[in-house]
């Protein structure tokens, strides 16, 4: 009976062995969130790796997910293309790296050319279900969404989707369910590429020859009326981080901010904080 | 004589059993057995253990949002909205997944049957060579291949019919029927090919013909291995998410199941599979996180339900053909 007392104990030690985790040493940093700014993050991480070498993964999943992320420190700076609500402001601090506008996209096939606010609101609840009610042919109208947790689609939601009382009080109007749902601006340029009677609405950074974007009010989504003030589809885009005075991701952030960093953001199709680093 | 040949065994088991017992004695080897029966025990346990730890996760997960959701809402209501409108019915859901996998199975268990016959009871073997690796191959693709193929070929076929996105039930089903093809061939043709050549053989000497011999001896004595077959692939038709996610469209509501869209065929959907893919990323943790983790408890359900009833029906079969 003793030898097997022994036997137990050296059994369970050598199984104990097996169980100690190993500990990785961390020299990078992980951007995570918003799909709109996806494509400038990863210009930015390839030029900064080539100007310091330190490596930056960047991750997709939509803005919550990466305020989401950065909150519990699975990432070290979270993009998010849409404003902070005030539970998440508590514990994170972001800046500002660029400007967005959306624009509402039609397939190439389709003949619309501008939609007034009125009508957008009325396709995407639902309320105009065919293109012949806005002056297109008799077929009808299959809507791409974006996720809930989108900020795209929550700036899309802000502009378009309110409407205002006779009491001077606002209402959002919900979104046609029926839609369907992407999860990148990415996804919805491809869903309107694919689907001839389709609408969404993407990053104007996404849009290029292969979809139709329209002029929303005859005002069209292009960086001279976005710093006019003319269109209405506009919003900040942030980095977001959390309150630990990492020096790396400090040294990143003043990258992406230089002169430098914003022409990358010139160079996908966003603008600039200032119009002064566009036009340089 | 059973009862002597039983005692024969028994009386082998006894010497076996001491003749281990009396190794063990010495120390090396006695530990060294210990330790490898300790071990493989260790891993059943894994098995066992993860098995329990995941339903009990997510059911635990799952019942968290009924504080905030009636059940009543959750299983029969029609729209799924948890962010802005505060919905979370998963009923079109349940309704979708039903409607993609007993269609898939109406296409793929005639098909497969047919294939395993044809492989077993009619096919030269220069024949079978070719066919069976095709078939091997094509169960080892990935789902997100067969998304793609669908995506890229099925979506823009639906949509030449007529004024539809092509992002259908439809396209579901036929990817999914040629996603659970392997399965059901693979597993059938090994039902078949276990028929005892008796069978065979007696039904030929009494003068049918081959059709007759497969119809009427060969397929009902197979029929137990050819329901597993089916089980298992109703379980993965059933469970699919990523190849389903990229065809079927995704929409939050109860699917148009009027004639116009061929009874649904043509309509875009979310089953359960695609509302936990689609919304994880970004689901917060609250009603809507429990919502995901409760769809993910109804697809188990599902899963239960369906071995249970195969596993109640196998047991009845195999009393019907011992008895």
């Amino acid at each position: 009976m003793k030898f097997l007392r022994i036997k137990n104990i050296v059994l369970v030690l050598i199984l104990a062995l097996f169980s100690i985790p190993s500990f990785a040493e961390k020299n990078h940093i992980t951007i995570a969130g918003s799909t709109t700014i996806m494509p400038v993050s990863e210009k930015w991480a390839k030029a900064y790796k080539k100007k310091t070498g330190i490596v930056v993964n960047v991750h997709g999943g939509g803005s919550t997910s990466g305020i989401k992320a950065t909150q519990t420190g699975t990432a070290d700076i979270g993009a998010s293309s849409r404003e902070l609500n005030y539970s998440e402001k508590n514990n994170l601090k972001q800046i500002i790296i660029g400007k967005d506008a959306l624009a509402v996209i039609v397939n190439k096939t389709n003949q619309i050319k501008d939609l007034n606010i009125d009508q957008v609101r009325g396709i995407f609840s639902g309320r105009i279900k065919k293109w012949n009610e806005v002056g297109g042919p008799d077929k009808p109208i299959q809507i791409i969404n974006r996720e809930s947790g989108s900020g795209t689609r929550d700036l899309f939601t802000e502009v378009i989707m309110h409407i205002m009382l006779i009491d001077k009080t606002t209402k959002v109007v919900p979104m046609c369910l029926s839609s369907i749902v992407n999860n990148s601006n990415a996804e919805v340029k491809e869903s309107v590429k694919l689907i001839p009677n389709s609408i969404g609405y993407i990053s104007i950074g996404y849009v290029d020859n292969t979809v139709k974007p329209l002029t929303i009010n005859s005002v069209s989504p292009t960086p001279k009326n976005v710093y006019d003030g003319k269109y209405s589809l506009v919003r900040n885009l942030y980095y977001l981080f959390k309150e630990e005075n990492d020096k790396s991701v400090q040294s990143f952030l003043a990258y992406v901010l230089s002169k430098e960093g914003q022409s990358f953001v010139s160079n996908e199709g966003f603008l600039p904080i200032t119009e002064n680093n566009a036009r340089d | 004589m059973k009862g002597f040949y039983q005692l024969q065994k028994t009386m082998q088991e006894i010497k076996i059993k001491k003749y281990f017992d009396k190794k063990e004695k010495r120390f090396w080897s006695g530990f060294v057995n210990l330790f490898m029966e300790q071990l493989f025990f260790l891993s059943a346990c894994v098995a066992v253990i993860s098995l329990f730890l995941i339903t009990a996760y997510v059911f635990y997960n799952g019942f968290k949002l009924f504080q905030f959701v009636p059940i009543t809402d959750f299983l029969f209501g029609f729209d799924w909205d948890p962010v802005t409108q505060k919905l979370f019915g998963v009923l079109p859901m349940i309704i979708a997944s039903c409607y993609v996998t007993v269609g898939a199975l109406i296409i793929s268990a005639p098909l497969g049957i047919a294939c395993a016959i044809f492989l077993a009871e009619i096919a030269s073997p220069s024949t079978q060579q070719v066919i069976r690796p095709a078939v091997q191959l094509l169960s080892g693709i990935p789902s997100v291949v067969f998304g793609l193929f669908g995506l890229a070929f099925i979506v823009p076929l639906i949509q030449d019919t007529g004024d539809v996105a092509g992002l259908s039930i439809l396209a579901a089903i036929i990817i999914l029927s040629i996603m659970i093809l392997p399965t059901i061939i693979s597993i059938s043709e090994d039902a078949i090919k276990a028929v005892p050549k008796e069978l065979k053989e007696s039904s030929i000497a009494l003068g049918t013909t081959r059709w007759q011999t497969i119809l009427g001896v060969v397929l009902p004595a197979s029929s137990s291995g050819i329901l597993t077959a089916i089980i298992l692939s109703i379980g993965r038709a059933f469970g699919e998410a990523m190849a389903v996610k990229m065809v079927i469209g995704n929409t939050q509501t109860m699917p148009d199941f009027s004639p116009q869209t061929g009874f649904g065929l043509l309509s875009l959907a979310r089953t359960l599979t695609t509302n936990i893919v689609g919304d994880i990323e970004y689901a917060e943790p609250g009603p809507h996180l429990s919502a995901l983790f409760a769809t993910g408890a109804i697809l188990f359900l599902f899963i239960i339900i369906i071995n249970a009833t195969s596993y109640v029906f196998l047991r009845r079969a195999s009393v019907k053909s011992n008895s």
